[in-house]
């Protein structure tokens, strides 16, 4: 068994010794070794992991693939962690493994891939590692990219519902620039989804066209969709506008969309949501289900390196019994190597048919400034959040219940060293500020070697987007201390 | 073991052998025509940098990269968005709203940077007129342009300036020595003629 990796190995080097030999072979990887310490009481304390992928390039062929030793991600939700964190879920395989070959305008892939059809209406295939979510679909595309553009794939993806089914998806996209100021585009994409003991198929056509004049710019997508089962038939559609134009220091813009059943059971696109956070209309639904809605947005750029911007969208169901409104006020300024952003973030969702209210408000700040031996980037927000929850003395009764969410951190670079330390919270009223949860966390960071970093991480995060030590990524909810070594070559 | 020990020191001799140079690619522009390596490659140094909008470290980078861009004519700086296809309008708005001169991609399907293993944004490469990877740096805090400066200087075949690596001084040096050359254009000049600016290098000192 454990021959495998060795004949691996061997092939790899069969490869990559010839290779050498040429002028310009390109081999390139990662390696992310880690060991985490939680503190939270579970089956898995203490572990290691490491995972390893390298992709290889010459002379217009690529050839890469990913070993995993090691648990699952951690999921970003704390109910799953315990779930996932089982010792019978260590993975130990070769996995996403592929092969291209480019040829001047033309290129053929195998293997895992990620694609786009148009804004991702259509069609997407994708991976977000920090949002530990992957749709990459695994099959055959030909590509054609010059006097036009064209591709077409055929691929498998893990059903949903039962991960060792593989369902079907295939389709072409086909853009054409009609003059230098348009472009035209048509998809077509067709699904095979195992649904119970019987196969759903959905077939998506789509088109759109672009505008581009120097100061405006103007889209349009639209798609129509048609979802068979036993059961008969749905029509689905789907449209999306936007625009934008430039006069002089003034940018302004807009956005309109439409879905109605169009959401698509396996994920395999990525709707534009029209408003400035990426806010679906209801966390109880997914977009493309039934939303409308609209956004508007400038941008103007003052004096002295002063920069406004000013963004509201709403949305809303077919019923208006779902609606949301999110709005972004940002003010920047510039001022040498010194950047200062100050802004008031707002979302609210209502949903009447279930009761539900929640309103999110943040102001926040970010300033980021060398001195003369560090760079310094300090941030925060105090995030309000009000909602309507079932009361817990009455059954059928509902209250409005708000709590706050401060957070403060600075960052520290002095020369190769980076230091980031943040301080969160979740009052529930100013009087309980001394009794309420923190949650204390340092990230050390330091390059041990060219393209070689240390992390360390101790203390405790409530999860979501961070940015520190000017990278920024989703992480999940932790507690204790985790030791990385990341290298690229 | 002895075998598996044998084959890993193989690869990383092998590795040793291989060229580090940026791999080709073919990507759509702001406009949505294709720009490849070829396109940017030739007149000098080249920063490729993956950016993407929601990045507040990527957007407090580029005004260090118009400051470069300004001292050093040859330099060609590269944006590579990494934003979805449906948030490209943002990121392009974004570019406009500041007026940056760069030349900007955009790789939603990770082509390229999956050649060059990035996965999180800023990931900033600086290249040689020729393509060969000189420098690579992932992330961004104030102060990181100083190494940039100075690995630029050091593809130009210019005098370093001391504690142009990030330690802190490079600015108060520049600073001098545009006083010294008159106007602040000291780089711009000297590019044009590289013998003069080695001939009127005057090291920096922390007491300038």
């Amino acid at each position: 068994m454990y021959k495998q990796p060795l004949i691996l190995l061997i092939l790899l080097l069969a490869l990559i010794i010839p290779l050498a030999a040429q002028n310009t072979p390109q081999l390139n990887g990662t390696n992310e070794a880690g060991f985490t310490y939680r503190t939270v009481p579970d089956s898995l304390r203490t572990y290691f992991y490491n995972t390893f992928d390298f992709g290889l390039d010459y002379k217009g062929f690529s050839f890469g693939m990913k070993f995993n030793a090691g648990l699952p991600d951690y999921p970003l939700e704390q109910s799953e962690l315990q779930e996932e964190l089982d010792p019978g879920s260590i993975e130990l395989a070769w996995e996403e493994i592929y092969a291209s070959y480019t040829n001047g305008a033309y290129s053929i892939h195998s293997g895992i891939m990620e694609e786009s059809f148009g804004s991702g209406i259509v069609f997407r295939s994708y991976e977000n590692p920090e949002l530990d979510l992957d749709y990459r679909v695994t099959g055959f595309r030909f590509a054609y990219d010059d006097l036009f553009r064209f591709k077409t794939l055929y691929s498998g993806y893990p059903n949903p519902d039962a991960t060792d089914v593989l369902d079907l998806a295939y389709g072409a996209d086909l853009e054409v620039p009609a003059f230098n100021f348009l472009t035209l585009g048509g998809s077509y994409v067709g699904m095979q989804t195992l649904l119970g003991n019987s196969y759903r198929q959905d077939d998506v056509l789509g088109a759109r066209a672009r505008l581009m004049l120097g100061f405006m710019d103007l889209s349009a997508e639209t798609a129509v969709r048609d979802d068979k089962n036993k059961a008969g038939s749905i029509d689905g559609k789907a449209l999306y506008l936007s625009g934008s134009w430039a006069l002089g220091p003034v940018q302004f813009g807009g956005a309109y969309k439409l879905y109605d059943n169009f959401e698509y059971r396996n994920r395999l696109q990525d709707l534009p949501l029209a408003n400035h956070h990426n806010e679906t209309l209801a966390d109880s639904q997914g977009s493309g289900r039934d939303e409308r809605g609209f956004q508007a947005w400038t941008n103007v750029s003052l004096f002295d390196g002063m920069n406004l911007e000013l963004d509201y969208a709403e949305a809303w169901d077919k019923a208006r019994e779902k609606r949301m409104n999110d709005a972004y006020a940002g003010f920047e300024w510039q001022l040498g190597n010194t950047n200062t952003i100050i802004s008031y973030n707002h979302i609210e969702k209502i949903e009447d048919d279930t009761n539900h209210w929640q309103k999110e408000t943040y102001p926040a700040f970010t300033v980021s400034f060398p001195t003369r031996k560090a760079g310094v980037v300090l941030s925060g927000e105090f995030k309000t959040v009000e909602k309507t929850v079932l009361s817990t003395h009455e059954p059928h009764d509902y209250v409005d219940i708000s709590h706050y969410e401060p957070r403060l951190q600075a960052d520290l670079s002095i020369k190769k060293l980076s230091l980031s330390l943040a301080l969160q919270s979740h009052w529930e009223d100013f009087s309980s500020i001394t009794s309420s949860h923190y949650w204390p966390g340092l990230e050390v960071k330091y390059p041990i070697l060219d393209g070689t970093d240390l992390l360390l991480f101790a203390g405790r995060e409530a999860g979501g987007k961070v940015c520190r030590n000017g990278v920024c990524r989703y992480v999940a909810p932790f507690s204790g201390l985790r030791l990385e070594l990341h290298t690229r070559f | 073991m002895k075998k598996y020990l044998l084959l890993i020191s193989l690869i990383v001799v092998a590795i040793g052998l291989l060229a580090n140079e940026m791999p080709q690619f073919r990507l759509p522009n702001e406009a949505g025509k294709n720009v490849n390596l070829e396109d940017i490659l030739g007149k000098g140094p080249v920063i490729v940098d993956f950016w993407a909008d929601y990045c507040q470290p990527c957007k407090q980078a580029m005004p260090a990269f118009t400051e470069l861009q300004k001292k050093y004519e040859t330099l060609t700086v590269v944006l590579v968005s990494l934003d979805a296809p449906k948030s490209q309008a943002r990121a392009k708005s974004y570019i406009k709203s500041k007026a940056y001169d760069f030349i900007t991609l955009y790789d939603p399907d990770k082509t390229l940077a999956k050649k060059l293993n990035v996965s999180e944004p800023p990931h900033t490469f600086i290249l040689s007129p020729e393509g060969k990877i000189v420098f690579e740096h992932k992330g961004y805090t104030a102060g990181t342009e100083k190494e940039y400066e100075a690995q630029i200087r050091s593809v130009l075949g210019l005098k370093d300036h001391e504690d142009c690596d990030g330690s802190g001084n490079c600015g108060d040096c520049d600073g001098d020595h545009d006083h010294d050359h008159g106007e602040g254009q000291v780089h711009k000049d000297t590019l044009k003629s590289e013998s003069q600016e080695k001939e009127n290098h005057k090291p920096c000192t922390n007491n300038h």
